[in-house]
């Protein structure tokens, strides 16, 4: 009998191997990170239909490839940003669906009674202005804003998630936060003038 | 973080967003993803089995009985549908079983095409049925020693094989069964995939073992496709038109998923099976579930060690798994791996195409599935020709029956060879029974020698027409319950069984369900005939 039998002593299997074959072990890692996936999908996509369809399709891709996953959980939970960032990239860069998602963020924000196409800019709040001008950068670089503030993500997080150097993290989060400035800085909300 | 990232921030966390976590749609996924992550274990499982690699459960197991009364459970699976025919009725059942079996069908009225994966472990058995008949002949023996070997035999009696059901293009079901070649010494492993489209009933079901099709059935709005094994274990698929009248049963559980089969064996009018136990379990992955017990009732009312596990989820009444135990040990283990809606299945419904190279059509695969089991509705003369013994039948049909019908089963206890159970059915519920069967010839000349030995003489009385009636078996015999239920037929309070031998010394077993009088009684005995001398009126 072996010291760890006499012992009592039990190593708790590591739950991402027992995952892997373990349908009970899967269900809880997915429900520990369903949560986290779909908000994120959601601030960077504004939309719940939308973000639900492709918090699905990033669950559904991890399982495919769930097989082949080696690390662990702290890394898989960057493994499924990696995979949303890519999906909803890709969902963004489709120009009509980008496009729908800025009619839907204006319409949302319309004052009632307001005259949709001739008032818009006058009814804008901040809050308009801030996700009109996410979606007006590069996908890449809404993924990186997001993470940083939304999702409270540290730069050496999002640099395995976009599979680039904290340098690279840095500098590009720099330039967007310039973009988003400026965007910003020309909008007039209330008659005043927004500054960050 | 800088100053200005400190800014944005403070902007960003006043913002609101429609962030919330919807757990309806977070259950849902989870539903799809464990469907996926099933499939995906299922599919490299499958993967490293197509390689070559038999994953061989148990090695010189130790052999296991085919008894020939499992052949009068074929009746049962096909007879009482053949007569009613009412393919809307749903399918009585034990009570506690009742939600598992009404979940089964719920699968199955999904939008889209279901598409259900079981895998079914058979285990290596041998025919000893013969041998045990040929010691209860031994008059050396003990009385205790006679008594062991007959209980052995009944044991075996409902033990075999597992039934699997398919749809023939006039509608009605065909029973077929798995079988191991002659001298398997390893469990095998069978995977079981179907297709069901509710909105056109087009079905397929494909079965396959080490990378061979080894059963295939499907119906695609026109045609019915179904394989046929061929004398050298190999199969061809065949192709028919359905009747005009075709109709498949409302019920597609009855012959497509993890129950299909076994189902029919729960039925009330089959073989009642009572649920002996109910306990709690957990699967090796995880899921808990309620186990119960169905097994058969012996001679002597004792609990015999061949019965069922039913496993069914606790979470949503779905049978996940259903073992076979005979004598104690397991000889088939069907296990549900998926269950999932697909945009189309990954067979054409038209089975027909199905090339040569997935077919078992060139290396004969060690385990196949063989539709000898039942063949219903055959001639007086069909009879004749295919027994290997002197076939008999009333010259007249009962005068309170209306119907009559000869199935021709499989003598497994003596197989390759027939058994022949002929039913008439009485609107008075005195149904008759007349079976016949080399192995019942056998039994009951063991059976014969034992009570010669045991010096007690074996009543008889003889008819005009050279048959010899033995003494009244009573509505307790073991065999008439049996005949009646294995017919399809709830044996009533006063059903009462009798054993007449031919002139040419062959045994004829009656299980009649009510009373007879005596006229009625001498009638029917007097009417026994050859069947070559059978006159068609």
């Amino acid at each position: 009998m072996s010291i760890t039998e006499l012992s009592g002593f039990a190593f708790e299997p590591d739950p991402m191997t027992q995952a892997k074959s373990d349908p009970g072990a899967f269900t809880r890692l997915y429900l520990r990170h369903y949560d986290a996936i779909f908000r994120y999908c959601a601030h960077r996509l504004f939309e719940r239909t939308t973000a639900e369809d492709i918090t699905s399709e990033v669950f559904l891709k991890m399982v495919e490839n769930f097989q082949t996953f080696d690390g662990n959980e702290k890394q898989f939970r960057n493994w499924l940003y990696r995979i949303a960032t890519n999906a909803v990239n890709e969902h963004l860069r489709k120009t009509a669906r980008r496009s729908a998602i800025l009619t839907w963020v204006w319409r949302g924000s319309s004052k009632a009674g307001v005259d949709e196409g001739i008032a818009a800019d006058e009814s804008q709040d901040k809050q308009t202005v801030i996700k009109k001008a996410l979606l007006t950068l590069k996908p890449e670089y809404q993924a990186i804003v997001t993470m940083r503030f939304f999702e409270n993500l540290k730069i050496e997080e999002i640099a395995e998630v976009v599979g680039t150097s904290t340098g690279t993290v840095r500098s590009q989060l720099s330039r967007a936060m310039e973009k988003l400035r400026k965007h910003i800085s020309s909008a007039q909300i209330d008659g005043q003038e927004v500054t960050i | 973080m800088n100053p200005n990232e400190r800014k944005f921030e403070e902007l960003m966390s006043k913002m609101t967003f429609d962030d919330k976590p919807d757990y309806r749609h977070r259950d849902k996924l989870e539903q799809e993803l464990l469907a996926a992550f099933a499939r995906r274990q299922w599919q490299q499982e499958r993967k490293s089995r197509q390689n070559g690699v038999w994953r061989t459960i148990m090695q010189n197991r130790p052999l296991r009985l085919v008894a020939a009364a499992a052949v009068i459970m074929a009746v049962g699976v096909v007879s009482w549908k053949i007569f009613e025919r009412d393919v809307t009725k749903p399918i009585s059942s034990i009570e506690l079983l009742a939600k598992a079996q009404a979940a089964e069908k719920a699968l199955f009225a999904k939008t889209g095409i279901v598409h259900l994966v079981s895998e079914i472990t058979v285990y290596p058995t041998t025919n000893k049925g013969a041998e045990l008949i040929e010691k209860l002949g031994d008059t050396k023996k003990s009385a205790e020693e006679v008594n062991k070997i007959n209980h052995e035999i009944f044991s075996q009696w409902m033990v075999s094989w597992l039934p699997i059901s398919s749809l023939k293009a006039n509608g009605w079901p065909e029973t077929n069964r798995i079988k191991l070649s002659e001298g398997a010494q390893q469990a095998y492993i069978i995977q079981d995939e179907s297709w069901y489209d509710a909105a056109t009933g087009r079905f397929a079901r494909v079965m396959e073992t080490d990378g061979n099709i080894i059963f295939a059935n499907s119906y695609d709005g026109s045609f019915v496709y179904q394989s046929e094994s061929m004398n050298n274990g190999t199969i061809k698929m065949k192709s028919e038109a359905v009747a005009a009248n075709f109709k498949a049963p409302d019920n597609p559980a009855e012959f497509l998923g993890l129950t299909a089969g076994v189902q029919q064996c729960l039925d009330e009018k089959c073989l009642r099976q009572p649920v002996q136990s109910v306990t709690n379990d957990v699967l090796t992955d995880g899921t808990k579930v309620t186990v119960y017990k169905a097994g058969f009732t012996g001679v002597m009312g004792e609990q015999s060690n061949t019965y069922y596990l039913f496993k069914v989820r606790q979470s949503d009444e779905i049978v996940a798994e259903i073992e076979y135990i005979t004598n104690g040990k397991p000889q088939i283990i069907i296990r549900r791996v998926l269950s999932e809606s697909v945009e189309k299945p990954d067979y054409s419904w038209n089975l027909a195409e199905l090339s040569n190279k997935e077919l078992a059509s060139e290396a004969p695969s060690a385990v196949t599935v063989a539709s000898d089991v039942a063949t219903p509705n055959i001639s007086v003369r069909d009879m004749v020709e295919r027994a290997s013994f002197d076939t008999y039948i009333f010259a007249t049909d009962p005068n309170w029956t209306q119907q009559r019908m000869i199935v021709d089963v499989l003598d497994t206890m003596s197989a390759p060879k027939r058994m022949f159970v002929i039913i008439y059915k009485a609107q008075d519920k005195r149904d008759v029974i007349l079976a016949q069967s080399e192995t019942h010839n056998k039994y009951f000349a063991s059976i014969t020698k034992q009570i010669e030995a045991a010096g007690k003489t074996l009543e008889k009385t003889v008819y005009p027409n050279g048959c010899k009636l033995w003494a009244h078996a009573g509505p307790v015999a073991w065999w008439t319950d049996l005949t009646l239920r294995s017919s399809g037929i709830e044996p009533a309070a006063d059903r009462n069984g009798y054993i007449i031998e031919t002139p040419s010394g062959t045994i004829l077993i009656v299980a009649i369900n009510g009373q007879l009088t005596k006229e009625e009684l001498d009638g029917l005995v007097n009417s026994v005939i050859p069947a070559k001398d059978y006159q068609v009126k």
